[in-house]
């Protein structure tokens, strides 16, 4: 049971400390899951696509997704404890903001246009963009080279998934196509050339 | 009777966020107009000015934006179990979905479609991931401050290896300093008026 333990620890401080939600987990989510080997950068890219493509926020899949595979791992065939799992990681991830939101909902609309407040999000607000950045740049590194870490300099990229990359780049930057439509184009043109 | 409006059972703010919760695709703004309809039009719950009221806010308690902001609603309905019951609703659907995808990716593991599937899939995330990066970096960089923060945070993570929670805390800290002074420079009487309006 210590392994629940640990993904509920794990999940409840990620839940903790990711304000502005989303975007701004990612990073954060990333260095813990793939840290501790739970996850590879691979993995990581892989649940990141499904959780855009499926329902919820992106934090909740990966915890529902992760707390599954941990436990399953660590004890194959107890599906039921790795169902466990799951429901301990999604929960945990979740925490954190309920007794937050109890105790603080009366505090946060009364002072949310507080100065101090409004200059610790004028911090904030780019340095989650910094972070966001980095993590788009490890991603996109991690796809085009299996082993980016040895291979980025002696080994050329993987071409398709270059033109992938940049295709979805540009799609997200210059149209207003929706991620969901992105994504799934990508799958199937995995499907046709890969 | 206005019983629907004034004292709402659990169980249909729990039914509500779930069917939020089993449309919610893209996380964040994506949420918005699935409140509005379910919450504002359907339920009458809360007024459609008070429902951005609770998503801005839900941007500065710590979690999910899209679960938080249904805990607030849940909260301000029924309180403690009102926020619980709307956590649950929200995250329903969702946790189903993926837990039935963590099972077969187990049970799928090396077939050749999904492999397949997964290399075009990849690099499609990592340009969307960039895509918003970049239009991120576009906003941020219009303020001198925005863009000194930016640079030195991603500095920091990818050369120097400072993990993301700690660049956070240090944020704050700067955050509070940087009040701390101004306060300091400026007065405390006026200071709420002249900088509590900035975005």
């Amino acid at each position: 049971m210590n392994l629940l333990l640990k993904l509920a620890s794990v999940f409840f401080k990620i839940g903790l400390l990711t304000v502005g939600g989303g975007l701004a987990m990612i990073p954060i989510v990333q260095q813990e899951m793939v840290g501790r080997g739970w996850l590879t950068n691979r993995q990581f890219l892989d649940i990141l696509g499904i959780a855009q493509m499926t329902p919820g926020p992106m934090s909740v899949n990966m915890a529902t997704f992760v707390g599954y595979r941990v436990v399953g791992t660590e004890y194959p065939g107890a599906v039921w404890l790795a169902v466990a799992g799951s429901v301990v990681a999604t929960l945990a991830v979740c925490a954190p903001s309920l007794l937050c939101i109890n105790l603080l909902g009366a505090f946060w609309m009364r002072n949310r246009e507080h100065p101090c407040l409004v200059s610790v999000f004028t911090f904030l607000r780019p340095l989650v963009t910094g972070l966001v950045i980095h993590a788009a740049l490890l991603l996109g590194v991690n796809c085009l080279w299996a082993d980016p870490v040895r291979e980025w300099l002696s080994q050329s990229p993987d071409v398709r998934a270059g033109v992938l990359l940049v295709v979805a780049f540009l799609l997200t930057v210059l149209t207003r196509v929706s991620p969901v439509l992105v994504l799934l184009g990508g799958a199937i043109v995995g499907l046709l050339i890969f | 009777m206005t019983q629907e409006t004034e004292d709402p059972r659990l169980a249909a703010i729990f039914t509500s966020f779930a069917h939020v919760g089993a449309f919610l695709f893209g996380g964040g703004y994506a949420m918005l107009p699935l409140i509005e309809r379910e919450v504002v039009n359907r339920r009458g719950w809360c007024r459609f000015e008070e429902m951005a009221d609770y998503y801005a806010m839900a941007q500065l308690v710590p979690g999910v934006i899209a679960v938080n902001t249904a805990m607030l609603i849940g909260h301000r309905l029924r309180g403690f179990r009102g926020a619980a019951a709307a956590m649950l609703g929200v995250v329903c659907a969702p946790f189903f979905v993926i837990l039935a995808y963590a099972v077969a990716v187990d049970r799928l593991a090396g077939m050749p479609f999904l492999e397949r599937a997964l290399a075009g899939l990849r690099p499609a995330v990592a340009g969307m991931m960039l895509g918003i990066a970049y239009t991120m970096f576009n906003r941020t960089r219009r303020t001198r401050l925005g863009l000194t923060v930016c640079l030195v945070t991603t500095a920091l993570v990818l050369g120097a290896g400072v993990s993301a929670v700690a660049v956070i805390l240090l944020g704050v800290t700067a955050g509070l300093v940087g009040y701390g002074v101004r306060k300091g420079l400026r007065g405390s009487v006026s200071d709420a008026e002249n900088s509590g309006g900035q975005p």
